[in-house]
């Protein structure tokens, strides 16, 4: 699937966290640690396969399923936000 | 004071801004009227108002000349025709809907003074439906720049100083605006509208446009001129703009980008975005290649330049759960014993009893609870 960063949203880099504002609710959120891998990921890549690839070489001793739920959850609790808006591939 | 008068004086001593305001307010203002003016300063915006024929001024400012104001309004014969009110507009409520509203809270580029703000809320709360708003829309123009003497103020971080590495201000000096005049020759293309803005009618929270052109000489580009061209009436525009005869003395406002070499007729592009709310300007340029393809690209953006802080972010959270600490819980002791009934002499002792390992003497008290309870409380009516 792809996931792309609404136009809502706005983010910048501060030390090693991601801070994001997002701009329909005035809110301000922040990620470390693998959350802030993961949002880097997607602004990078935009395609779920490839950034669970990338999150799986950052993190190679993680279990992968743990990953996965980690990765799936984060998009799900942000597309629900309306910060991330998904859209499954295209059936060939 | 000092400096707040002075800033005043800058205003009135601009003889472009007071014609401009002069000929709008002589247009739209009718005899009868009640006129608003937001953020009314020295009161020079009502004064004119009173001479169109206005029956009533509602002059509001939270800054601390108001005092002042009506001494000015009572030395020209109008202090019984104008209210003056220390406040913010946005939390006065007044006795009667205005015919117009007039504000000058133009920022050097145009939305980061509050006006959009300040002016939706004044229509929707203090206005007639449909009556006069000045200014009525302002653009927002923007045109490349060779400007290497404002360039060398984002480069001074990367230079040490006494020694020291500053380069962590570096980038955000580079996503920070800057207050700047600059000479027309330093343009290095034509003047571009590349947003609008209508005062009338309720904005998006984001505003965003793009233009294209080309520039018009060979040079070296190291950013954006950013400044607005208000529609004060029908017949009457207000600019900041470098290159205009007749611009208010308002700086322009500079966008820096990274100093880059550009070609006569090389195509480029500037999109702009806007978040009046929060202040914040993003601006993405691409030079277009031979080839029509952006050659370079760079994008900033104000969010970049503010100077964040993770503990206080953590603090905005929306999951956050705060408690108060010793000076908050010593702010809600002021606010519980504004009952009606306590004198200010008595909630200062009680606040010193409660808080005592706050304060080191009664005057600190004193000087706190003022402090927290003058914005909040009732006071007499102004009207």
């Amino acid at each position: 699937m792809k996931i792309a960063i609404s136009e809502d949203v706005i983010w910048r880099e501060l030390g090693d966290e991601i801070v994001i504002l997002d701009l329909a609710t005035n809110h301000y959120f922040g990620f470390s640690g693998a959350g802030s891998d993961i949002w880097r990921l997607i602004a990078e890549h935009g395609a779920s396969d490839r950034i669970l690839e990338e999150l799986q070489a950052l993190y190679d001793d993680a279990d992968p399923a743990v990953l996965r739920n980690d990765f799936d959850k984060m998009v799900s609790d942000l597309t629900a936000k309306g910060m991330l808006i998904v859209t499954p591939d295209e059936s060939v | 004071m000092f400096q707040i008068l002075d800033e005043h004086r800058e205003y009135l001593s601009d003889p472009n801004r007071i014609d401009a305001f002069s000929r709008a307010i002589a247009e739209i203002v009718k005899p009868g009227d009640v006129v608003i003016d937001l953020g009314s300063g020295s009161g020079i915006l009502g004064l004119l108002a009173c001479r169109a024929g206005a029956r009533r001024v509602y002059a509001i400012d939270n800054c601390g000349l108001t005092q002042l104001e009506r001494e000015i309004f009572a030395a020209n014969g109008f202090a019984d025709r104008v209210v003056c009110i220390k406040g913010f507009s946005t939390r006065v409520s007044l006795p009667e809907p205005a015919d117009v509203v007039l504000c000058d809270q133009l920022g050097y580029f145009g939305f980061n003074a509050g006006i959009i703000e300040f002016l939706s809320d004044a229509r929707h709360r203090l206005l007639k439906p449909g009556r006069g708003i000045i200014p009525a829309r302002f653009d927002l123009c923007v045109a490349p720049l060779e400007a290497p003497e404002t360039w060398a103020d984002c480069e001074f971080w990367k230079r040490p100083c006494a020694g020291f590495d500053m380069t962590p201000a570096y980038t955000a000096a580079v996503n920070t605006g800057y207050a700047r005049t600059f000479r027309s020759n330093q343009a290095i293309a034509a003047p571009q509208v590349i947003l609008s803005v209508d005062l009338t009618h309720d904005s998006e929270s984001r505003i965003a446009d793009k233009v294209t052109a080309a520039f018009s000489r060979d040079a070296t580009l190291h950013g954006l001129a950013g400044w607005f061209d208000a529609e004060l009436s029908p017949s009457v525009r207000m600019t900041n703009s470098p290159f205009a005869e007749k611009a208010i003395r308002r700086p322009a406002f500079f966008l820096p980008l990274d100093p880059t070499t550009v070609r006569a007729n090389e195509r480029f592009e500037v999109a702009i975005t806007i978040v009046p709310r929060e202040s914040l300007i993003s601006w993405t340029v691409e030079i277009i290649g031979d080839d029509a393809r952006p050659r370079t690209r760079f994008s900033h953006s104000t969010f970049r330049g503010m100077l964040l802080c993770p503990e206080d972010l953590r603090k905005a959270a929306p999951d956050f759960v705060p408690t108060l600490n010793d000076w908050g819980e010593a702010r809600r002791t002021v606010f519980a014993l504004c009952d009606g009934r306590r004198t200010l002499r008595e909630i200062e002792n009680e606040v010193l009893r409660q808080h005592a390992n706050l304060f080191p003497s009664s005057a600190e008290a004193a000087a706190f609870v003022a402090e927290v309870m003058v914005p909040y409380v009732h006071e007499d009516s102004n009207f």
